[in-house]
């Protein structure tokens, strides 16, 4: 059965159309085709209907409402040379989703277990393997996983004597559903996915995926607190870190410049929003540089003068951020790590209050404020006016320094070989 | 660095913005998004003016309605449940991007039979916002509370919220900027108790609620035989109501009954993929729905924020309804004869086969019917009223 879901393309949207195929040439399908359908979003002010990242017949086929064997009739535990499947959407050279998850990879790898990867997708185009693999080893950003890479063929499936399956983004879930054994299901999460929809089936079909029954290991203590309180979904959480080398404090002057953290493309870092706020502080303080960093902004409107550093070098942002006295970094789902990064730097985050902001670093230099484009950029002002701006700072990054990061990866391989040794546990029904 | 920033600072203007750059496109004016802070309250909210005459001017600002507008039908509808009640309203339309005449648009309205009779004024809503005289301001979608906040009026401030907005977008800036209007501190009356819940709960809003009602005029048993057909509110373009989800269920339900017929109706859906036979019943007149219902022993309606008003209009007509299982559909209606399932396809086709396998699906149709003979929309209308009273004078 194939359903797919027609785009009528009109005029004004085909150069966003030819714009959406370069960024497939250099992010990878997942993250363009949630670009593209974002674009015609707000350029439409509409909700078109997109292709699902999902396969029709694995979301017919997953019946979560009936207990499945992995729950019911579980493999006896097993801790030692543990063999995983992991599948995921082909990935990007930037993609940070991407990166986050080949680095939990090489952790398993590094402990003495095995990974075979398995590249799941909806696009039509092939799969190229040599090229993935060229892309991977020559990036820095990748580690060098010795496991197999392979493009996940449905007839095929996983490899039978797998024990332990690594569901990633929400629609690899239904495959790790549909695999005929009772090997171990995890589902490593790094954001609240269905929120990237509007409410429809989309929505809850990702929503759904955690009403499979897996053991879940998210990006921080929100996401793992939601799914377990909101769909009962058992699971562990890493802590973020912050790379100490790359952020520092180098400029002890007063500082008159602000910093915004831009992704147009990425509806959860809601840019029209920050624009808005941005547009109200720059006739309050015209004076102000306002730098913006993560995207190319030349191709939006913007009413104010700014600086449109782009999507920099990790090495290039440490030197920005330390001409900047407050950031706003807005968070709608799972927090961003930039809040974190740019407090190193001493710079004052200014982030939506909410609990997913909240939940997951606790600081009392984190500067949140409500999502009122008129009070943020009052807040933003009296950042910059401030008198004591540098010692706040000094203090602020002295702080960040000083904390003793857990790493993610023992909090990870403790965590999953606990759970192969405990078994399943299965949600409420 | 120093003179790096100073040669930016001098180079730096505002940009012009590339041929065929992306603009900036919410339902809100911009203007009014960035003017509006909530964090500090509205004086009209702050200090409520007490209102003490009898017969009062209300201004309801709107998006220009089309005809076929459900949403626009039910404001409407409450219009002229206060102008039965001896206010006078005025109609504001508001909208950001799409141009319209307000003489045409009020010809539409007063020719159509999907809209009541009123005789409320219209006008284009501008920045000067309501005429003096108006005591009660009626927001209704969420990009028009901005232009009630706005407003310099002490007039009384009302929310009249028929969906969670929100849900309507990814979550982005147009989510939070509808989200926020339920801090703008206004009083709320909403369909159902799913949304008065969920604003109390959640934004500490002051929130009362009407009940649906179905018109029993229009909707009725009048075919009592066997039935062997299924209907699906099918609307492609309306994300929350789960177009992909109802065809991917209702593929299972063919293969296992292939001889019901399944109508689609609510869109023409002749554009789109769909791997099974199906009657392409489009957008059908409001007289034309009951003799289609009548045919059908089972509807599948798929409501992923407020309740559809179609379960209880099926249930009316004799047909059980098939609706996926959530507090935004059980705070709506607890009606036992509608049978709530889990949002996984092949639950939702297992659920309509048992219903129309059922030896006493006639018997069980009749009383489904009875059960929501006394959900009247005049019901509603006295609700309404009471709650709008109470909150006034209260």
């Amino acid at each position: 059965m194939v359903i797919t879901f027609r785009h009528v393309l009109k005029e004004s949207q085909v150069s966003l159309f030819s714009r959406a195929v370069r960024s497939l040439k250099t992010e990878g399908p997942r993250q363009a085709a949630s670009r593209a359908f974002n674009r015609m979003a707000i350029d439409l002010d509409t909700n078109r209907l997109g292709e699902s990242l999902v396969r029709p017949e694995d979301a017919v086929a997953v019946d979560w409402t009936v207990p499945q064997p992995f729950l019911t009739d579980p493999p006896t535990p097993k801790t030692k040379n543990v063999k995983t499947a992991w599948i995921i959407s082909p990935p990007g050279r930037t993609s940070g989703g991407h990166q986050n998850a080949f680095r939990f990879m090489d952790f398993l790898e590094k402990a003495g277990h095995s990974v075979t990867v398995y590249f799941y997708t909806t696009e039509q185009r092939v799969v190229d393997l040599a090229a993935i693999r060229t892309m991977l080893q020559s990036t820095s950003a990748y580690p060098d996983l010795a496991g197999d890479l392979r493009v996940y063929d449905a007839a095929k499936g996983l490899d039978a004597d797998t024990d332990a399956i690594f569901a990633t983004g929400w629609e690899t879930a239904y495959p790790a559903f549909r695999h005929p054994t009772n090997a171990r299901r995890f589902y490593f999460t790094q954001d609240f996915e269905p929120a990237f929809y509007a409410s429809g089936s989309d929505y809850v079909l990702a929503e759904n995926s955690y009403r499979f029954g897996f053991h879940g290991f998210s990006a921080g203590r929100w996401l793992s607190k939601k799914l377990t309180s909101d769909y009962g979904m058992p699971g562990d959480f890493y802590d973020y870190a912050v790379d100490k080398d790359h952020y520092s404090l180098t400029n002890t002057s007063p500082r008159n410049e602000v910093l915004f953290y831009a992704r147009p493309p990425t509806a959860r870092r809601a840019f029209e929003f920050g624009r808005l706020v941005l547009t109200e502080f720059h006739r309050l303080r015209p004076d102000v540089t306002i730098n913006m960093v993560g995207w190319d902004i030349s191709p939006y409107h913007v009413p104010f003068p700014y600086v449109n550093h782009t999507a920099l070098d990790i090495s290039q942002l440490n030197g920005v951020y330390n001409r900047c006295a407050a950031a706003l970094i807005l968070s709608l789902t799972n927090m961003s790590l930039l809040p974190m990064e740019v407090m190193s730097s001493g710079v004052v985050p200014v982030v939506n209050d909410a609990p997913n902001t909240r939940e997951i670093f606790e600081s009392p230099f984190m500067d949140y404020q409500p999502l009122s484009p008129g009070a943020m950029a009052r807040r933003l002002v009296e950042l910059v006016d401030n008198p004591d701006q540098v010692a706040h700072a000094t203090e602020m990054a002295g702080s960040v320094a000083k904390i003793d990061w857990v790493d993610p990866g023992e909090t990870f391989i403790a965590a999953f070989e606990a759970s192969m040794l405990a078994g399943p546990t299965a949600p409420p029904r | 660095m120093a003179l790096v920033s100073r040669v930016l600072r001098t180079v730096m203007q505002v940009p012009e913005p590339l041929p065929g750059s992306v603009p900036i496109r919410l339902l809100v004016k911009t203007e009014d998004a960035s003017e509006v802070d909530w964090s500090v309250p509205h004086p009209a909210v702050l200090n409520p003016i007490r209102l003490t005459a009898e017969k009062l001017t209300i201004a309801w600002i709107m998006s220009p309605p089309g005809e076929s507008s459900g949403g626009h039908q039910n404001i409407f509808r409450f219009i002229s449940v206060l102008e039965a009640a001896g206010h006078t309203v005025k109609v504001y339309l508001y909208s950001a991007h799409n141009p319209f005449t307000v003489a045409s648009v009020r010809h539409t309205l007063v020719n159509s039979p999907s809209f009541p009779k009123f005789s409320a004024s219209f006008e284009a809503h501008t920045s000067a916002g309501v005429s003096a005289d108006v005591d009660v301001i009626f927001a209704t979608g969420w990009e028009t509370a901005y232009a009630s906040f706005r407003d310099v009026s002490m007039a009384r401030r009302f929310y009249f919220v028929q969906d969670f907005e929100p849900y309507f977008y990814p979550v982005g800036s147009s989510s939070t900027l509808a989200e926020n209007t339920y801090r703008f501190g206004f009083t709320a009356i909403t369909a159902g108790g799913f949304l008065s819940d969920k604003l109390t709960s959640e934004y500490g809003m002051q929130a009362a609620h009407y009940d649906f009602g179905a018109n029993r005029d229009l909707y009725r048993i009048t075919n009592n035989e066997r039935r062997k057909e299924i209907f699906f509110y099918a609307r492609p373009p309306t994300e929350r109501r789960g177009f992909e989800l109802g065809i991917i269920a209702l593929a299972l339900f063919a293969k296992a009954r292939p001889e019901y017929t399944i109508n689609l109706a609510g869109w023409n859906v002749r554009s789109h993929q769909i791997p099974f036979p199906y009657a392409n019943l489009a957008d059908l007149k409001i007289d034309e729905l009951n003799a289609v219902y009548n045919r059908c022993a089972a509807g599948l309606v798929i409501s992923l924020t407020n309740m559809s008003l179609l379960p209880l209009e099926l249930l009316s007509a004799g047909v059980i309804p098939v609706v996926n299982d959530g507090p935004n559909n059980r705070l709506v209606s607890e009606n036992p004869f509608i049978e709530y399932t889990p949002a996984s396809p092949k639950a939702l086709a297992r659920r309509l086969i048992e219903v129309v396998d059922r030896v006493d699906l006639a018997e069980h149709a009749r009383a489904g019917s009875q059960s929501v003979e006394a959900a009247s929309w005049e019901a509603s209308g006295r609700v309404f009223l009471a709650i709008f009273e109470e909150a006034i004078r209260g």
